[in-house]
């Protein structure tokens, strides 16, 4: 065990002293940002009822400011992060309109035969009663250049028992005085804050809501332990740079996390900002907001 | 005539007047291969007691040079049995006009008491120089009066006694010997002003006045400056059965000096034959080929839990109470066991019973203290202790930036050794061992490799041991026994969702019996025990095996355990070491473990035959070669066995060792070897499908030379010349393919040189080529939506390879040396020309792009280091 030390200090390590490598905030090739499930949960009827469809929303991005081509598909089986697997291709059933829909017979087939998961995708369970299934997608801006392109997966959780998740909330952000993020002009060569606002309230004092109102949920552990969600905020922007990528709402069981990133612009000029908000469970909810680096005043 | 103690000379010489010192000064080599006691497990000794001059021959003064008014001194090397006979007689600086003949007819016919090493009669090499003075023929004085001038012969800086020192009152043409004690005294010395001058191998020669009083007793101390100083003891190689074929033996002498390990002896073994390069100049000891996990690290016989403060800072145990280190690269004897790579047995030295001394260190990343002194006649205690102050001055490099910690690195460590030697033949030791690192960082972001981390990673990793140790010595039995009791502590949270906590509480026994049955044939064995229980809590994901990539993404879920495991060795081996004839030595052994863990089925005893060979073709060449079974148990903290991460029913891994070389020593001092060998591993644990993980198809295979040429330590002079080729390949499963092993580095070279510059000065550098180590390259990556991150497609295993090092470190000493103390100033330069190693390959976000993760700039470490 001690085996994990080293890699997972030089993980740590490389975290603060990252050599000079594309910032993963910067958009500046074909990108899917996020992908919203609604609802985030496939939920299959106690009663034996079919289940509501799921239609899944994408964040995309493209350098000419066009939109990507991303298509969808639900995988049939393998290991989904393999290059061995083509999901959309070979090894997925594609969805129109970006829906999943058991009136579709091959995803109810296929949904009919889960046991445990889809087969030999190594997708492990992640909480009583809910097994994922993988949804791959493609998405391209029509280049041949590997940066016009990229693959990937949403995990869904199809829910056989116990409470559905809910998508998250992301309210707002704020910059330092504040005003909201959108239209803002922001000092160039200087650190500015930005503070996203989920909802808050909820059963735990003092912390961001823990209910059904898109804020912290809880939810039960497989040793049947009950967790709290880690909201994870991810920062992009159409210009340099932001200071961190990722950051989380703290809870009771993680004080240590802060929800602010910074953002240091270096060229005046417009910039745009995604901020995707995940729950990691699958809920996911984001905003867009237009600013402006503003130049430095003359000294 | 050697002069003893309150006993006064009986005459003066005349004419052709030899003055004759005899001194041991480190002799032969230091580093030697074929250091191999019958006593002693360690095969290095500690001379107990010095060779002292019991029949002196006085040489013949060549005519020629007599009647031509020339005089000499003539440096010898002399060899003297374990019955005080000389043996072998050679001289080291020849200076013609028949000085030299006439010195090596005269020192043949010497005689001494026997020297000791480790309480025992043994047989040594010293260096013994011959002067030829002409002198006035000597007054003729009353000599059977009292002792009226008397005193001591210190060595300068370390006040140790000089023994074999010449004491000369020219004007009376008389002289005496220093005994054992360093202690001189002459009768009826007339009264006045009285010239001495003291003449010792090794010493700058000391000159000064004394005026005697009428009825009184003048009483001196003199300190003698060693020509080359060195604050360390010498450790005397004694001519002693061997017991492993191949062997490195470092003292303390060669590793305070060598560049960029800051005097860190187990760091300095990296540099030998056989052992690869530690990425980030850390602490890893990977010998030949296998993980650094294969091979082990012993103090006096025992493992050590922990080696290195923080995986490589500094070893937890302070160098400066070793007495050696021997590094065995393979085919070691069956007193080790439980391993599949090499090993490194480091011994601790007694403290020193000539007064109260100590030693104070500081440099720039941690202060040092020792303490040491004998009670009474019996007993002797050494104390020592370290802390690092990197908490003090890391927030003066951090401050501002995205990472600041909670608790700053910090780590300490200390060493107790108490030693009862009742008589000659008994001796009781009581080791007290503790270390403990600590930090707490939190990162500025979660890292973007893996945002459910969190932002915090604390380390906190100690260990606390006492070692009960009772050896006896009775002519031709010596029975050696360690008890040892500890706990180590490791404490690891990696954010708020992984961590391991592990608290074993260890339990050694040793007992080793070595029986002398016939003056060619020594029977040695009997049993190394260990029980282990620990108290293991775990959140992570599957830890990576011997070779993989760091776990990651959604298919590796962090599993949970929490268990208390243990697990036991006991391991009985017995060693026959012959010599039919007295060119060739016969090692034949067999060591039978029997190994048991919790959950595991039934015991697993495994037996391991070795044999191993030295013929002596010629005295200057040495024929080796040895074929032996080696097993390693599964590691219980490593989770290999259990039923959440590893598979209960692993068995021990295997491995059959060969190897053939030749020794030869070219001149005395400078020593070359070359050494072939093959490794051929199986029942390797390696990642198996669910539901077991692990299972035992692996098999490895581990070739390769290596080639040693090595000058021992001289005056000024010491260094060596290492090249290692090994290839180590090893295949998962059937129908794999075979890979290399993570640490396998096809060419290691390791070039060392110091040289004593006078005045104090000391120069070192070290020159290190290696092989890049091999890497799985990513071919392609996946994005995982939910978590924002990528999850790699790896290529084929091991298939990439890092570019060569190449790194030059310097060192630089400046000695000031007082009489009762001495001072060190030292400039360690690592890295001196600022080459940019590299260590590793680092990703982009969607490993689209990589680039290179360099090493350690240039880094001077400056320290300052008091002996007194």
């Amino acid at each position: 065990m001690r085996s994990l030390v080293s890699p997972l200090l030089l993980l740590f390590a490389s975290t603060a002293c990252e050599p000079t490598v594309v910032d993963q905030s910067q958009l500046l090739t074909t990108r899917v940002l996020a992908i919203r499930a609604d609802p985030p949960e496939l939920v299959v009827p106690s009663d034996g009822g079919l289940p509501l469809p799921v239609h899944f929303t994408v964040l995309a991005f493209a350098p000419d400011g066009g939109t990507p081509t991303v298509t969808l598909a639900l995988c049939t089986g393998g290991n989904p992060y393999s290059a061995s697997v083509q999901c959309p291709g070979a090894d997925g059933i594609p969805l129109p309109d970006d829906t999943l829909d058991v009136a579709n017979p091959q995803v109810l087939a296929l949904l009919a035969a889960l046991d445990g998961g889809l087969p030999d995708s190594g997708l492990p369970p992640t909480e009583p009663g809910v097994v994922q299934v993988a949804i791959g997608y493609f998405a391209t801006s029509g280049g041949t250049l590997p940066s016009d392109s990229e693959r990937g997966v949403y995990r869904l959780s199809v829910r056989f028992s116990g409470r559905p998740n809910h998508n998250p909330q992301l309210l707002s952000v704020s910059v330092p005085d504040g005003g909201s993020l959108q239209g803002a002009q922001l000092p160039a060569g200087k650190d500015v804050t930005l503070t996203p606002a989920i909802p808050v309230g909820g059963p735990d004092a003092g912390w961001p809501s823990v209910g059904l109102d898109g804020g912290i949920e809880t939810y039960p552990s497989l040793d049947g332990g009950t967790l709290y969600e880690n909201l994870t905020y991810s920062w992009y922007a159409t210009a340099p740079s932001v200071s961190y990528f990722f950051s989380r709402e703290p809870t009771p069981a993680d004080t240590t996390e802060t929800s602010p990133s910074q953002f240091n612009g270096t060229n005046p000029g417009p910039v745009t900002f995604y901020v995707v908000l995940r729950d990691g469970r699958g809920g996911t909810d984001w905003k867009l907001f237009d600013s402006t680096i503003a130049p430095q005043p003359a000294p | 005539m050697l002069q003893s103690w309150r006993r006064a000379p009986r005459g003066g010489r005349r004419r052709a007047y030899a003055l004759v010192v005899g001194a041991l000064l480190l002799p032969l080599p230091l580093l030697a291969q074929d250091v191999v006691a019958p006593a002693a497990p360690p095969p290095q000794g500690k001379l107990t007691k010095p060779p002292v001059l019991e029949t002196f021959t006085e040489a013949a003064y060549p005519d020629e040079a007599r009647s031509s008014g020339l005089e000499a001194r003539v440096l010898l090397e002399v060899d003297i049995s374990a019955k005080g006979d000389v043996t072998r007689a050679v001289v080291l600086t020849p200076v013609g006009h028949g000085f030299d003949e006439a010195a090596l007819q005269a020192v043949r016919q010497f005689r001494f008491t026997p020297a000791e090493v480790d309480g025992k009669p043994a047989a040594v090499r010293i260096n013994y120089t011959y002067n030829f003075v002409l002198a006035a023929p000597a007054q003729q004085l009353p000599q059977e009066g009292p002792v009226n001038l008397e005193g001591t012969l210190l060595e300068r800086g370390t006040r140790r006694p000089v023994p074999g020192a010449e004491v000369v009152l020219p004007y009376l043409g008389r002289s005496t010997l220093t005994d054992a004690k360093g202690a001189f005294a002459f009768r009826d010395v007339p009264d006045g002003k009285q010239k001495v001058v003291v003449a010792a191998n090794g010493y700058d020669k000391f000159e000064t006045a004394e005026t005697l009083v009428p009825g009184k007793v003048t009483r001196v101390t003199y300190y003698l400056l060693q020509s080359f100083f060195t604050p360390y003891e010498t450790v005397v190689r004694a001519d002693r059965d061997k017991k492993e074929v191949t062997q490195y033996s470092l003292t303390l002498q060669e590793v305070q000096r060598i560049p960029g390990t800051y005097g860190d002896a187990l760091k300095v073994v990296q540099n030998l034959p056989g052992v690869a390069r530690a990425p980030f100049n850390g602490g890893l000891i990977a010998i030949r080929g296998t993980s650094p996990e294969d091979s082990g690290i012993f103090l006096d016989g025992e493992r050590l839990p922990i080696l290195f403060h923080f995986g490589g800072l500094t070893a937890v145990y302070n160098s400066e109470l070793l007495q050696s280190v021997d590094y065995l690269p393979g085919n070691f004897p069956p007193y080790y066991g439980d391993l599949l790579g090499g090993v490194v047995d480091v011994k601790s030295r007694d403290p020193r019973t000539d007064g109260f001394h100590g030693v104070v260190e500081v440099n720039v990343i941690d202060a040092d203290a020792v303490l040491e002194a004998p009670i009474g006649d019996h007993f002797s205690f050494a104390i020592a202790g370290r802390r690092s102050y990197i908490d003090a001055f890391l927030p003066l490099f951090t401050s501002g930036g995205t990472t600041t910690y909670n608790v700053a690195p910090v780590f300490d460590d200390a060493q107790l050794k108490l030693v009862w030697k009742p008589d000659g033949k008994n001796t009781l030791s009581l080791v007290g061992l503790h270390s403990q690192d600590a930090f707490n960082l939190v990162t500025g972001s979660t890292p973007s490799r893996n945002p459910n981390l969190g932002r915090t990673f604390v380390d906190q990793t100690g260990f606390n041991q006492l070692r009960l140790r009772y050896t006896h010595l009775d002519g031709p039995v010596r029975w050696d026994t360690i008890a040892l009791v500890g706990e180590t502590h490791i404490n690891l949270e990696v954010g708020t969702t992984q961590g391991l906590q592990a608290n074993s509480n260890p339990y050694g026994l040793r007992s080793t019996l070595e029986v002398a049955l016939a003056p060619s044939l020594t029977l040695a064995g009997v049993l190394d025990a260990v029980y282990q229980p620990a108290d293991i809590t775990v959140a992570f994901p599957q830890p990576p095996q011997e070779g993989q990539a760091l776990p990651g993404g959604p298919l590796h879920p962090i599993l949970y355990e929490s268990t208390h495991a243990w697990a036991s060795d006991l391991g009985l081996w017995v060693e026959a070491r012959w010599r039919p004839v007295s060119t060739l030595l016969v090692l034949a052994g067999l060591r039978v473990d029997n190994t048991l863990f919790y959950l595991q089925p039934k015991p697993s005893w495994t037996a391991d035959p070795r044999l191993a060979v030295r013929w002596t073709l010629a005295p200057p060449l040495v024929l080796k070669a040895a074929v032996g079974i080696y097993h390693q148990a599964p590691s219980i903290v490593g989770g290999d066995t259990d039923p959440v991460f590893g598979n209960p029913n692993l068995i021990s891994q295997r491995s059959v060792q060969t190897s053939l070389g030749v020794e030869w020593t070219i001149r005395p001092g400078l020593l070359f070897t070359a050494e072939t060998f093959y490794n051929r591993l199986s029942d390797l644990v390696a990642p198996a499908p669910a539901p077991v993980k692990l299972a035992n198809t692996g098999i490895g295979r581990i070739w390769g030379f290596e080639i040693f040429l090595r000058q021992a330590l001289t005056n000024r002079l010491f260094g060596w010349l290492s090249y290692s080729f090994t290839k180590s390949q090893r295949l998962d499963a059937p129908g794999d393919q075979w890979r290399p092993f993570a640490y396998d580095q096809t060419h290691v070279l390791t070039a060392i040189l110091s040289y004593k510059l006078g005045a104090g000065w000391e120069l070192g550098g070290r020159l290190r080529f290696a092989s890049g180590n091999p890497y799985t390259p990513v071919v392609g990556a996946v994005k995982d939506d939910n978590t924002d991150t990528f999850v790699p497609i790896y290529g084929a295993p091991e298939s990439g390879r890092l570019p060569n090092f190449l790194q030059l470190d310097i060192r630089v000493d400046k000695t000031w040396v007082f009489n009762t103390w001495s001072l060190d100033l030292y400039l360690d330069v690592q890295n001196a020309t600022d080459s940019r190693a590299v260590e590793g390959l680092t990703y982009s976000y969607n490993y689209a792009q990589r680039v290179y993760f360099v090493g350690l700039p240039i880094i001077p470490v400056l320290g300052v280091k008091a002996v007194f």
